[in-house]
């Protein structure tokens, strides 16, 4: 099963926010993903590079990442959400 | 859940104002320590949470450590000139924000479901203006219905 994590600067409320939104996109596209929750404090390169992908509510400017990172933020907003949920999906299913 | 609506005075222009004015009325309720202010000041620095919404409203969620909260609250303070915060998405960029919801939540998961009602109202056009149009008491009376709380 392919592995998210979701972060925000203190796995608050925003994290939550994007995970619970995130998953009730993934069951709705029938896609199977363990979806974790942490912040960036808490994270670095080898934790963010053991996931699949990543999904951060601001942009990470760390060059030892490997691991896709997409910004968030737009869950929140509903601004760019669809853009967001495309790329998370073509993520995990390619 | 507490929520508690007030007007900043004009004199009010930056975030470290806004969250602090915010966090004393929580302060004065006995909803949270002192500490919980420097906290959201703090985090607020390093990671922002201004968010530009749909109808081209700034909207920022300031929160900090659930420890230093003791009553689960939400503070909003509304600027009608608005108040620049960092954005979320992307630190080096600024939005002028009018409505700035204080979160203190002591156990965030228990409280997850509100937040994401809260979030979803942000994309609500007529939510948005009457929070700003409505006086702090009618806004006080919107929030908790629709939030349904």
């Amino acid at each position: 099963m392919k592995k998210i994590l979701v972060v925000c600067g203190n796995g608050i409320a925003s994290s939550s926010i994007m995970v619970s939104i995130l998953q009730d996109y993934l069951k709705e596209q029938h896609i199977d993903a363990q979806v974790d929750k942490s912040s960036l404090m808490a994270c670095n390169a080898d934790i963010f590079n053991s996931y699949d992908l990543v999904v951060s509510s601001t942009k990470i400017d760390n060059p030892d990442i490997t691991t896709n990172v997409i910004v968030g933020a737009g869950l929140l907003t509903g601004i760019g959400e669809d853009a967001i949920f495309d790329a998370v999906k073509q993520n995990l299913t390619q | 859940m507490h929520i508690l609506v007030h007007d900043l005075q004009e004199k009010v222009k930056t975030y470290q104002d806004a969250i602090l004015t915010s966090g004393e009325y929580l302060l004065e309720k006995n909803y949270i320590t002192p500490e919980y202010i420097t906290a959201c000041i703090d985090r607020e620095k390093n990671y922002p949470t201004g968010l530009l919404i749909n109808s081209g409203i700034g909207i920022a969620i300031p929160h900090g450590n659930s420890q230093f909260v003791k009553s689960d609250s939400i503070s909003l303070v509304r600027s009608s000139k608005g108040v620049i915060f960092g954005q979320m998405a992307d630190a080096s960029l600024k939005v002028t924000c009018q409505l700035i919801f204080n979160l203190a939540l002591a156990t965030s998961e228990q409280h997850l479901s509100i937040l994401r009602r809260l979030v979803t109202l942000f994309q609500d056009e007529s939510f948005v203006s009457k929070c700003q149009q409505f006086n702090c008491q009618q806004t006080e009376e919107l929030i908790i219905q629709q939030l349904n709380i």
